[in-house]
């Protein structure tokens, strides 16, 4: 019950943030599978029923552009961020960092102060030992 | 010859296709042939080897079966979007509780009686039944329908921002002062009742008005008149512990199912007679079947008000007398 609880929530924060990270990635251009491996690179692993149609769906909205090409003769389609797609990808990321500068603020005074930072894994090992 | 793991991605790949919109099949499919292709590349080179039919079947496993590869290319639909669906759920419940539910308490109290009154077959008792089934499947149906348009169909949303907080309802709050005045009243309207319903048998025409002189009681009146006489008195006691005992919030609810159970009783006895009053004389005929008539509609209507009743009644007793066995401190949470 718990690990379906967190596995929910889980989700649903990776969801916003791997948007990010696709238009982030995508300011040079990448074919699907070429793109699932750099953000595999990156610690940031992916799963192609997720990949495709999220950017298909960040095409449609116009973020991003796309266009086949043969490459290792092979037929490819090929991602970028368009002009448009730029505008948003730095306000998601201005969004992004006021959302964790403020729970880094809410977060300071209840945590030792070496472990400010809410990206180090071992913060949730500290923040389920103090919520227990 | 054609490679065993071409043929099975190709395989998965029509699959996937079935399920896809045609205008983008072809694109969607290419896409995702060229990613498989590049994940089988990949990992043949790892391994310095073709991949067998079960390495390949193992790597589609992975990827989910086509139904739900295709489905993350759909778009996402809903038939009664999060805007009406709570509205959706109330009428539903609305329907159930107004309908079906006292549908179901008349058929059971209909088998019941047929049951106690002879030992035929039980197929007619079931035929209506499957008929409520009907009714059930059909009215949910139709209901569900009509919002899904209304959601497809709907330029205004009911959650939009176009709303006055100053028009919300007022908070619900009974002063003890308004509960004392409601008691009162409500014995005071109660002896009038009962006075009333006591005076009846010497004075007709309290009840059906002139007609008195051309139509009487029929003997039926016997059997439920003291029982009417007993409900009225429960009423005015009702009110008494209504007034003095206001904290003990189980007892009305469990007083008013014991009261409907008595009135469900009486309706019922009204119901199979069907007789209610006699002419007196030759011109009371035509009066004596226009009352008979009203007064069987009028049992109908009843029988099914005290169906919705004990199901109200029934639940409210079971909540309250629940909340009463409770710590006071959950009380006030």
């Amino acid at each position: 019950m718990e690990t379906e609880v967190f596995e929910n929530l889980r989700l649903e924060l990776r969801r916003g943030s791997l948007t990010i990270a696709v238009l982030a990635q995508l300011r040079t251009e990448l074919y699907g599978y070429a793109l699932r491996k750099a953000l595999a690179d990156y610690g940031l692993a992916i799963d192609e029923n997720t990949l495709y149609p999220l950017l298909r769906r960040l095409e449609t909205q116009g973020l991003l552009v796309s266009h086949w090409r043969e490459e290792e003769k092979r037929n490819k389609r090929f991602y970028r961020l368009s002009p448009q797609g730029e505008i948003i990808l730095y306000q998601l990321l201005n969004e992004h960092e006021a959302m964790h500068a403020a729970i880094d603020r809410i977060m300071a005074p209840n945590l030792p102060p070496q472990a400010v930072s809410i990206t180090e894994p071992e913060i949730d090992t500290q923040e389920k030992e103090q919520l227990q | 010859m054609t490679k065993p793991s071409t043929d099975l991605i190709d395989r998965y790949l029509q699959a996937v296709g079935f399920w896809l919109p045609r205008d983008q099949k072809q694109d969607i499919l290419a896409e995702l042939s060229e990613d498989l292709r590049s994940q089988l590349e990949d990992r043949e080179e790892e391994l310095g080897r073709a991949l067998t039919e079960s390495e390949v079947a193992d790597l589609l496993k992975k990827r989910g079966r086509p139904i739900f590869v295709a489905g993350q290319f759909l778009p996402q639909q809903n038939l009664i979007g999060p805007a009406l669906y709570p509205i959706y759920v109330l009428v539903l419940k609305i329907v159930a509780l107004c309908y079906l539910i006292p549908w179901l308490v008349v058929w059971l109290g209909i088998l019941i009686f047929n049951r106690a009154q002879s030992a035929t077959h039980l197929s007619g008792e079931w035929h209506s039944l499957g008929t409520l089934w009907t009714i059930v499947f059909t009215q949910f149906g139709i209901i569900t329908l009509v919002f899904a348009v209304i959601d497809r169909v709907s330029v205004k949303s009911p959650c939009g921002s176009d709303w006055d907080p100053r028009k919300l309802p007022k908070i619900k709050i009974e002063t003890p002062v308004k509960r004392r005045y409601n008691a009162v009243c409500g014995i005071i309207f109660g002896i009038f009742g009962l006075v009333w319903l006591l005076a009846i048998p010497d004075y007709p025409f309290l009840i059906i008005g002139p007609a008195a002189y051309l139509v009487k009681g029929a003997p039926i009146w016997m059997t439920v008149y003291w029982p009417m006489v007993a409900l009225a008195v429960a009423g005015i006691f009702e009110h008494v512990v209504r007034l003095l005992r206001p904290d003990l919030t189980w007892f009305p609810p469990t007083f008013n199912f014991a009261t409907t159970l008595l009135s469900a009783w009486i309706v019922n006895a009204l119901l199979h007679t069907q007789t209610y009053v006699l002419p007196i004389g030759p011109q009371g005929a035509g009066v004596a079947s226009a009352v008979n008539l009203s007064l069987l509609i009028t049992s109908g209507v009843l029988a099914v008000c005290c169906a919705v009743g004990l199901v109200v009644y029934g639940w409210q007793a079971i909540r309250e007398i629940r909340r009463s066995m409770q710590p006071a401190a959950l009380h006030m949470a």
